[in-house]
């Protein structure tokens, strides 16, 4: 593996580096030396395949990181095919917050007057005192933190408008330096989500410049020379409908320079995620579902051609939004964004959701109908999380928690201005009513309910709630002084189970974006980026972009 | 007695239920039957047997009748209809009887099949709501009970008695006749209530025996608590601000004992109290709750800081 000026960096003067991270010939150098080591067993190995079609690189995903990725290879000449199996670009970035972690001194920061540089940047996200930064790859965070400027320029020149920096501290930056959102793309017609104001201004500089994106293609394999060992050749696809089923017409891509794998990481995947945290079992739905799965399969293809993981620590530092709270009444309710009713992909939503406000409105109970924590905690509480997984006697499954359902009164209703029907809340198993609490606990039919819900134990629940109420206390979870009555009808119970958030960990890669296999060394010709791509525990979008961008051109530079 | 089991009739036919009957089943309520026949070998129709006609007979009343309609080669079937169950809790047997009867010019025996099931009472159960918190000593108050038939059955004019913790009746009222706006079936009435005759807190019974009622149903009972308190001597201004000490925060709920207000746009909420040493707390979403104890013994200020959570820990993005 050859070293990057990056991977050389840490000796230098901190402050006087080159920022330029991406250095063209090293890469040149780099895909050379990986020539080399290919065999002509390996190359009749790859005649085998009948190729359908054939771009010198090609993306697997059309996400924050596969466009990027997408431009920056095209940039430097390369033909580029980007295959994505969702109808629509834009991934899991598109109905995101639209933020990204860059600074390191840009023009926006010296506006204000931030201080900031790559050191700084690189300082705050390898904070050792935090588990956030604990346990990534500090190569990687170099790397992301000597490409913030030339990145901040380089998104800008694709038309990528800023909206600000956010000032208040945020994750692991300390003064608010670091986290800027992007400005909505104006005539978005799906969502109101900043996210579309990275992914559409990439689309559209995307095609200007020539990148074919092939939309419902999934990816089902990648193709290696031998089974773990030569160069990455191509992968098969097979087209799917609107709810990723396969249809029966199937590819063989080649790509002569390098693949990309972009898919958006593994959140919607109960196996794999299993192999993180065995409690996160399939009632938990990971965020954004209704627009992108998140299935983990550039995960999956890549190790069966012998990828290793990278910094899997990071999947499970009980810190961050690796769970969330969630919205509530839709079963995907893993985040606050949501689509307009009108947009095509509203159907996997099927409801809006509710978001609470106060949590003094609602109790929130398990499968059993009894309370388990104090509904207040925030939404990065990993106690509550640990509660809410906890095991509650489900003979047929040892591992999850079960649903979580919020239970709340008209009065409630009518405090937070909740509207209780459709399209806001989904009837078909997420949302119920009912004139009692008796009546509401045999209301609950779920697909992740294993029984119906004890309306003994509901009703017991409210009555002990409402007492807390009265006297100020709750002496079970000490919720702060319980506030209101759950009491006039009619009740409500919205699923409320956690919701999955980000990957934090995938396959592992080095500062140039290469994959490594499970002896440490890169496989020729496979990239990763983004929630696909270990090593580094940074939400949002700028760790796709920045290791996005470094693929694209590294995967360009290689030789045919 | 197997309730799907198919019985021969002289003319060789065969009946049964396309779904048998359920072991149990509210009284009153509507089962819902689908009456198969199948033709006897030889049958000069083919067994069909589409224009014939199926009774139900409960005891010596007839109380339903259908016709098949549908043929599938070998089968002839009715559509699905309604059969209501008996009005009282008891184990019931209904006959399904093919009569003797002549279809497009063929003549057919008659051919019985018993069915058995039996009538449970519909369950109720309640809801308790506009309690007032804190009541004063002796003061009457009112509260509002709803009732529900698990079989959404009118309730209108049965009974609700309240009685307090010591067992005595606090109240009764009768349920009105209209359900609550919003609801299925939930019937309702105020209930004024005799004011508590002793201090703190209190958890009162609501019962609905359910007796007074067409329908045979199951009581239930349900509880309610508040708090019992002397008349206020005191009035007491709670102002809260951000932790910079100046900034009003406007909507935080302040509750001092048992009484609760919330803050206006200075960033005061005024409560009258006995003298006495009560609780304080705060709340307002996106703050950290603030708690402490105060002791009033004349008209009172007290200022309290609320400090922001910090927004990592309320921003989900």
């Amino acid at each position: 593996m050859s070293k990057t000026p990056v991977d050389a960096a840490p000796g230098k003067g901190p402050e006087n580096r080159p920022h330029a991270a991406i250095d063209r010939r090293s890469f040149l150098a780099s895909g050379a030396a990986v020539v080399a080591v290919a065999d002509a067993t390996a190359a009749q190995a790859a005649e085998a395949v009948s190729w359908d079609r054939e771009a010198d690189v090609v993306v697997i995903g059309a996400g924050a990181g596969g466009l990027v990725a997408a431009i920056a290879a095209r940039e430097k000449g390369a033909s580029v095919l980007i295959v994505e199996k969702n109808f629509d670009i834009g991934g899991r970035a598109m109905m995101s917050f639209g933020g990204l972690y860059i600074g390191g001194g840009n023009r926006l920061q010296k506006a204000k007057g931030v201080e900031d540089s790559p050191d700084r940047a690189f300082a705050d996200w390898s904070r050792p005192e935090k588990p956030m930064g604990r346990f990534s790859d500090r190569a990687l965070v170099r790397t992301w933190a000597d490409n913030n400027l030339d990145l901040f320029d380089w998104l800008e020149g694709h038309g990528i408008k800023w909206e600000g920096y956010r000032g208040a501290p945020d994750r692991l930056d300390r003064n608010g330096r670091t986290r800027l959102n992007v400005v909505r793309w104006p005539d978005e017609p799906t969502t109101p989500a900043r996210g579309s104001g990275f992914v559409r201004p990439l689309e559209k500089t995307a095609r200007q410049m020539g990148v074919e994106i092939l939309l419902q293609q999934q990816m089902t394999k990648i193709y290696r020379e031998n089974a773990l060992s030569g160069r990455i050749t191509g992968i098969a696809t097979v087209e799917v409908d609107d709810l990723y089923r396969p249809k029966t017409r199937t590819m063989n891509i080649r790509a002569r320079k390098g693949i990309i794998v972009a898919t958006g990481g593994s959140a919607g995947n109960p196996v794999f995620r299993t192999m993180f945290d065995v409690r996160l079992t399939d009632e938990y739905q990971a965020e954004n579902s209704e627009w992108t799965e998140r299935t983990g399969d550039g995960e999956i293809a890549a190790m069966e051609v012998g990828a290793a993981l990278g910094a899997t620590a990071c999947q499970t530092t009980q810190d961050d939004n690796l769970i969330t709270k969630g919205r509530m009444g839709k079963k995907s309710n893993g985040t606050i964004t949501e689509l307009y009713p009108t947009s095509r992909h509203f159907f996997r939503a099927r409801a809006l959701g509710l978001v609470v406000r106060d949590y003094q409105d609602v109790i929130l109970v398990k499968e059993n109908g009894l309370r388990f924590h104090d509904e207040t905690a925030s939404t990065r509480d990993y106690e509550y999380y640990a509660a809410a997984l906890a095991w509650t006697g489900d003979p047929g499954k040892m591992n999850g928690g079960g649903p979580i359902w919020a239970i709340f009164d008209a009065d409630a209703v009518a405090r937070e201005e909740w509207i209780v029907k459709p399209p806001h809340v989904d009837p078909d198993g997420y949302f119920f009513s009912a004139d009692t609490i008796d009546e509401l606990a045999g209301r609950i039919v779920n697909e992740y309910q294993w029984r119906p819900m004890p309306a003994a134990a509901l009703r017991k629940s409210v009555e002990h709630y409402n007492s807390f109420v009265d006297t100020g206390v709750d002496t079970d979870f000490k919720k702060p002084r319980p506030m209101y009555r759950i009491a006039r009808p009619p009740f409500y119970a919205a699923w409320h189970t956690p919701a999955l958030h980000d990957s934090y960990t995938g396959i592992r890669i080095n500062t140039t974006a290469e994959v490594l296999d499970l002896r440490g060394a890169v496989i020729p010709g496979l990239y990763a980026c983004g929630d696909s791509a270990g090593g580094f525990g940074q939400h949002g979008i700028c760790r796709a972009a920045t290791f996005g961008r470094i693929a694209g051109v590294h995967a360009a530079a290689q030789p045919a | 007695m197997t309730l799907d089991a198919t019985a021969a009739g002289a003319a060789g036919l065969s009946l049964e239920l396309a779904e048998p009957l359920p072991p149990e089943a509210p009284v009153g309520s509507d089962l819902v039957l689908r009456v198969r026949v199948r033709g006897a070998a030889g049958d000069v129709r083919g067994g069909d047997l589409r224009g014939g006609r199926i009774e139900i007979v409960a005891g010596e009343d007839l109380i339903a009748v259908a016709g098949l309609k549908a043929f599938d080669g070998a089968v002839s079937e009715t559509a699905a209809f309604a059969v209501q169950a008996p009005a009282t809790v008891t184990a019931f047997t209904w006959l399904i009887r093919f009569p003797p009867q002549e279809i497009g010019g063929a003549a057919y025996g008659e051919c019985v099949l018993p069915v058995a099931s039996q009538t449970r009472p519909h369950r109720t159960s309640l809801a308790v709501w506009a309690v007032p918190s804190p009541v004063r000593l002796a003061e009457r108050f009112t509260v509002t009970v709803g009732a529900k038939s698990s079989g959404a059955c009118a309730l209108g004019d049965a009974r609700i008695e309240v009685r307090d913790d010591s067992g005595a009746i606090a109240g009764e009222g009768a349920l009105g006749q209209t359900p609550l706006p919003g609801t299925d079936a939930l019937y309702w009435t105020e209930i004024a209530l005799a004011g508590p005759r002793r201090e703190g807190q209190q958890c009162w019974d609501v019962a609905f025996a359910a007796t007074d009622v067409a329908l045979p149903h199951l009581a239930s009972s349900a509880q309610f608590g508040f708090t019992a308190v002397r008349p206020p001597e005191h009035r007491v201004a709670v102002t809260v601000t951000e932790d910079d000490g100046a900034t009003a925060v406007e909507g935080v709920q302040v509750a001092l004992g048992p009484w609760r207000a919330a803050t206006g746009k200075t960033g005061t909420a005024h409560i009258d109290v006995p003298a006495g040493t009560y609780d304080l707390a705060l709340w307002k979403p996106g703050f950290e709750a603030a708690s402490g104890r105060v002791t009033i013994a004349a008209d009172a200020n007290v200022q309290l800081d609320l400090t922001r959570l910090p927004e990592e820990l309320t921003a989900w993005d």
